[in-house]
Parts: C-alpha cells; sequence; structure tokens
C-alpha cells in the first residue's frame, strides 16, 4: 500500500537518525508505515549504514596512554598554579600598580603588532611557510618532542609557562606535530572557554577548497548584449553584474543603494583596506575577481586564523549578494527533480522548501536555497530554464561598515577577556575572583556572539541565497 | 557516575584522576576517529596524543558551554585540519583522508566500504563519517563544520543516496528529491 508523500525523503533519513523533534517524528513514523516507498527507502538507509558498520578499526595502541599520561605529568594544572599566588587585595587596586601597567601596555603592542602581522598575511599562505609554524617560537630540540607553549599574543601574561614533553617520535612527524598542538593552543588560549566550538569556521576550508572549479566561471556578457533596461533596472544591474543579465520582460528591485555609492563609501573604511569598487563593466570584472579572491581568501582560513583576523583580511568591497526569481512553469512536476539536480551539480542547500495547492488549482512551490558564489551563474541559468521567468531581482549588500564594526568589537571582547583572565589569576579573596570570572563571561559571552556573527557573514560572502517561487501554469494546471 | 563536564572542571580545579577517566571515556573514540582517516597508525596515535595535549593546554580556560564530547571532537577536528594542511604543504596528500584500499590486508566488505567513501565530495563524505563512525549529532557537526543545520542534512543525505545507489549497483541518481 502507498500513500501520497507528504515529506522528504530527507526527513525519512533525519527520522531514522532521531534528529526531528517528538511531533514531526510520529508523522513520519505514521507516514511509513503506510507507505511501502518509503518504508523501503528506509530499509535501504540502515542497509548503508549497516555497511558502512563493516569498518572496524583495531584497538587503540598503549603507547598513546603513556604518551598522553607522561604528558598530563607536565602538565601545569589550574590549582596548583593558583596555590602559589600571593595574595592581593581588591582586584581593580592591581591595575593601579605602575608594573602592571607597563606590562599590560607592553602586553597590548605585542598584540597589535601580532595582529598587524597576521593581517598583512598573504590569503594564500605560501609554501615555505605558515601562521602556525610562525608562533612556534623555535622549533624542538633534537631527542625531545615538546609541545610548542601558546604564542605571545594569546597567553599575554596569563601565568607561568610550562612545556608539555612528550615521547619522542620521528623528526618529520614531531615538526608536523608540533604545528598541529600550536595551532590547537591558539584557539584554546585565544579563545578561553571551548575555543575550537567558538572559532571553527575556518574548520571548513579545506575539503570545500576542493569543490571549486580550477577555473573561474564564464564571463557575463558585454554590456552591448544586455537588453533595454530602465534607470532603476540599471541600477540594480550595476549593483550585481556578477551575474548574466536579466531576461528581457523582467522586473528589477530597486536597491537601497547603488554600487558606486557603497563602494565609495567602503573606501573610506578603516585602515584604508580596499579601494573601492569601479564603474560599469570594468566594475564587472574587477567586483567579479574580488569575489573569487573572498571566496578563496575565505576558504584558505587556517584553524589557527581568528575570525576577526579572516574578516579584515577579505577584499574590498565585501558584498553579499541575494536573488529573488518568481517562475512559471508549465511543466510543475518537473521542477523539483529538476531543482535538486541543479542543487546537486552547484553543490547547493536547500534552507527551506514547501509546495502548496492541489490540482486541479495551479500549485506553488516556494524554496530558499543557497548557492556557492562560484555556481551561481549556472545555477541561475539553470532556473531560468524551469519556465517563464515572470520576475527576477538581484541585489547585494555592502558589508565593509559591519565587517570594520565586527572586527573592532571582537579585538576588544578578546582585549577585555584577557585582561580579566590576569585579573583572575591574581585574585586572592573569593569575591574579587566571583566578580572577575562575572565580568569574563560576560566578555566572553560578547566575543562569541560577535564571532558568530563574523562567521555568518562569512557565509554570506561564500553562498548566494537564492529565494525561488514557483508557480503553475494555468494552462498547465488545467 | 558524574558527567563528562564535571569531570572536566574537576580536572580544570586540579583533579588529576578526573581527567584520568575522562582519558579512558574516549580513549578509543578519538583514536578511531584519526584511525579511519590517516593511514599511517603510528601517525593516527600521535594526532590522538595531540587531541588530549589540547584538552590539556585548554583546560585553564575550560568553561562548560557546550558538552564535553563536541568541545573534544571540535579540537580532534582541528588537529586533524592542521596535520592535512601540513601534508598538503608537504606534498603528501592522503588520498582525501580515506586510507587507501589495500585489498591485500582489507576483508572485502571494508575495501568496498574504503572505495565507496574516497568516491564522495570531502565535505560529504566528513559530514558521513561524523554521523557514523562518531556518532555525532546534526547540531555537533554543524558547530563543528560551521555550517547551517540544513547544509548538514543535505550532505548527509546526499551522501548517503550515493552510497545507496553504490550499493544497489545502480547508478547514482542525479536528483535529490523525487
Amino acid at each position: 500500500m502507498t500513500s501520497p508523500h507528504t515529506f522528504d525523503r530527507e526527513e525519512v533519513m533525519a527520522y531514522l537518525d532521531g534528529e526531528l523533534p517528538a511531533p514531526q517524528a510520529a508523522s513520519v513514523r505514521a507516514h511509513l508505515e503506510r507507505c511501502e516507498s518509503c518504508r523501503a527507502f528506509a530499509q535501504e538507509l540502515r542497509a548503508v549504514s549497516s555497511s558502512l558498520s563493516e569498518w572496524q578499526v583495531e584497538a587503540a595502541p598503549s603507547v598513546l596512554d603513556v604518551s598522553v599520561r607522561s604528558a598530563l605529568d607536565a602538565a601545569p594544572l589550574a590549582a596548583r598554579v593558583d596555590a602559589t599566588r600571593e595574595p592581593r587585595s581588591p582586584w581593580y587596586a592591581w591595575f593601579a600598580l605602575p608594573m602592571v601597567r607597563l606590562a599590560g601596555a607592553a602586553a597590548a603592542v605585542v598584540i597589535v603588532a601580532f595582529i598587524t602581522w597576521r593581517v598583512a598575511q598573504p590569503l594564500v599562505e605560501p609554501q615555505s611557510s605558515s601562521p602556525a609554524v610562525a608562533d612556534v617560537p623555535q622549533a624542538a630540540p633534537a631527542g625531545r618532542l615538546e609541545a610548542a607553549p601558546p604564542p605571545v599574543s594569546a597567553l599575554g601574561a596569563a601565568g607561568p609557562a610550562r612545556e608539555l614533553q612528550l615521547p619522542q617520535r620521528g623528526q618529520g612527524a614531531g615538526s608536523a606535530r608540533q604545528d598541529a598542538v600550536s595551532e590547537v593552543a591558539v584557539g584554546a588560549a585565544r579563545g578561553g572557554t571551548t575555543p575550537e566550538l567558538a572559532r571553527p569556521t575556518p574548520i571548513e576550508a579545506p575539503p570545500l577548497l576542493t569543490s571549486l572549479p580550477a577555473t573561474p566561471p564564464p564571463a557575463p556578457p558585454p554590456a552591448a548584449a544586455q537588453p533595454p533596461v530602465s534607470a532603476a533596472q540599471r541600477s540594480t544591474l550595476n549593483a550585481v553584474t556578477f551575474l548574466p543579465g536579466v531576461a528581457q520582460g523582467q522586473t528589477a528591485a530597486k536597491p537601497t543603494q547603488t554600487a558606486d555609492a557603497r563602494a565609495a563609501g567602503a573606501g573610506a573604511g578603516r585602515g584604508g583596506r580596499g579601494a573601492g569598487g569601479g564603474r560599469g563593466s570594468d566594475a564587472t570584472m574587477t567586483q567579479r575577481s574580488m569575489n573569487e579572491q573572498v571566496v578563496d581568501g575565505v576558504f584558505a582560513i587556517s584553524a589557527a586564523r581568528p575570525v576577526e583576523v579572516v574578516l579584515a583580511s577579505l577584499p574590498r568591497p565585501v558584498e553579499a549578494h541575494s536573488i529573488e526569481m518568481v517562475i512559471e512553469s508549465n511543466t510543475f512536476d518537473a521542477v523539483r527533480p529538476a531543482l535538486a539536480s541543479i542543487l546537486v551539480k552547484q553543490k547547493g542547500t536547500t534552507q527551506t522548501m514547501t509546495t502548496r495547492g492541489e490540482a486541479p488549482d495551479p500549485r506553488v512551490l516556494e524554496a530558499q536555497i543557497s548557492i556557492p558564489i562560484a555556481g551561481i551563474d549556472a545555477a541561475v541559468t539553470s532556473l531560468r530554464a524551469l519556465g517563464r521567468v515572470v520576475r527576477e531581482n538581484q541585489t547585494k549588500d555592502n558589508l565593509d561598515t559591519r565587517i570594520d564594526d565586527l572586527v573592532e568589537q571582537i579585538e576588544k571582547a578578546t582585549r577585555d577577556e584577557q585582561e580579566l583572565l590576569n585579573v583572575i589569576g591574581r585574585a586572592s579573596d573569593p569575591a574579587t575572583t566571583e566578580a572577575a570570572k562575572q565580568a569574563r563571561a560576560r566578555a566572553s559571552a560578547d566575543r562569541t556572539r560577535l564571532e558568530d556573527e563574523g562567521r555568518r557573514a562569512i557565509g554570506r560572502v561564500r553562498e548566494v541565497v537564492v529565494t525561488l517561487r514557483i508557480e503553475e501554469g494555468r494552462q498547465a494546471a488545467r | 557516575m558524574r558527567t563528562d563536564e564535571d569531570l572536566m572542571i574537576a580536572f580544570c580545579g586540579g583533579d588529576r584522576a578526573a581527567f584520568e577517566e575522562l582519558f579512558a571515556r574516549y580513549r578509543d573514540a578519538i583514536w578511531r576517529f584519526f584511525r579511519r582517516r590517516v593511514s599511517d597508525p603510528e601517525r593516527a596515535e600521535e594526532l590522538a596524543q595531540d587531541t588530549f595535549l589540547g584538552v590539556l593546554q585548554g583546560a585553564r580556560r575550560y568553561e562548560p558551554r557546550a558538552t564535553f564530547r563536541s568541545y573534544l571532537f571540535s579540537i580532534a577536528f582541528n588537529v586533524l585540519l592542521a596535520s592535512r594542511r601540513k601534508s598538503r604543504r608537504e606534498a603528501a596528500d592522503e588520498l582525501g583522508a580515506i586510507d587507501p584500499p589495500a585489498a591485500s590486508v582489507d576483508p572485502a566488505a571494508v575495501l568496498w566500504v574504503k572505495q565507496a567513501l574516497a568516491e564522495l565530495d570531502a565535505p560529504d563524505r566528513e559530514v558521513l563519517m561524523l554521523r557514523e563512525y562518531d556518532a555525532l549529532s546534526y547540531e555537533e557537526i554543524a558547530v563543528l563544520m560551521s555550517v547551517p543545520i540544513g547544509t548538514v542534512r543535505s550532505r548527509l543525505f546526499r551522501a548517503r543516496v550515493a552510497l545507496r545507489a553504490r550499493l544497489a549497483g545502480e547508478p547514482q541518481r542525479q536528483g535529490v528529491f523525487r
């Protein structure tokens, strides 16, 4: 017995994974009881999992126990470190000490120098070196493999540094490990709490890099090939020149600000980064090239690269693109498979997708999808082929100002957090410690929130959000 | 039984036994994480060691804002990526981070799994492995890879459909929705 498919197969999968909320899970369960086809699909997914489970690995070697316990023996536990500190009076009085001020100023100089140095690094790091390597003070001496202490910018004055000494490995492997450990240490030290969770944006970079085409997508047609458009349409087209031209008969939404004006504004941004956008068709190529740089740059992030550094490194102007399309289709039943094919081909993802209406009334499919910027040209071309384009708006937002603000705010929150951490390390009475901890928790929460926003901004640069409305043609519906 | 988070907080306070308990709980999981992604067992052991070293180094600033399990796998993931970057710099790529098929050692079923995984797109494969082998939730994977949950679901679905097609011996379907 079969029943109408009211669920995506993805939902069936999510149900099997226990990832659906209870009401939705109950609906899928009920559907599976009725629908033979979906039941068979579920069984096939179980078979996939079962096949994967064939790959078992051997037990962990005992040398892992030895090496980790050796590291534990060498680790400076928090309680031991804190117990060695002399009692001091109120935590705010600590700031008044001249030497502390001096040390703070010195630390600030080092931090600024470090950040400046990191910002000055090329987006795609040279083969011969990496920031992670540079963060490690010296190579481990022969005969020992020592985990590098966190970099100065990360530690500040956060207490005595002790090296964690591990059992020796081959020299080459030791070098590789030193990189790995030091990069983790950067995240752990800078991020404070759950650092790797707080800053994993770059994590995605290496695998996605491989999915990008080796050559840039074809250039848009020359301006002469564009159909006649109104002034308002031209304004929008100028703002989205990285996409193929809008077909005749389509309308274009008026952007809130033209690309040129926004680019001019961005030119006055902090630090003089970015030269602003060009004009006309020249701007097309410039912008296109910069978008690709952005993509490459974002994907080239290393795990040790803080969000604010990545944000500050983005070529200016930084722009987020979005498209809204309304399409009328006389072959509505074919739309969804075609859409899925486009998503697979262009590595896109679905945010939302719903279908409304039932024959003989015209049906409507509404969806929001994201397409990596490298595949957007081809995706838009394919989407237009789904039917008659009723409306197509292409817009972009300039993120320069927001990114400047974010970089500044994240840096400030990081500084605050670090200073409060130092205060906590030196506080003697519980009330002071508690007050400083609360203040630090607030600063930490601020930083995390800002970093999340920064990651979202990077995501907006990396992908184009396409809002689709596909209406069934009245002729087809009849 | 004490939770992972309680143990980690205790360790941050100087309780060595708490760390040993955590290590005992996650030793095998972290080892398996690397063993399936790195062809050289000695290197997998080193990376597992580095992961726990990362926990030791981060202990002074640990706060239980997420599960310890997520925290630990995030460190492991960072260690893995750093290692891969290093490998690429040394022009010693790892065939997409999957063991190269070794017919003389692996049973046919394992060989099939490795070959099938190696043919997936890297992001899809990573999501699939995190789910199937490391038992992370969609949300944990999303945080780990810094992508929306919807993306995790799409990638996981794509990977499973591809494996399903391979399992059935049929050509891979082009469409995801039907």
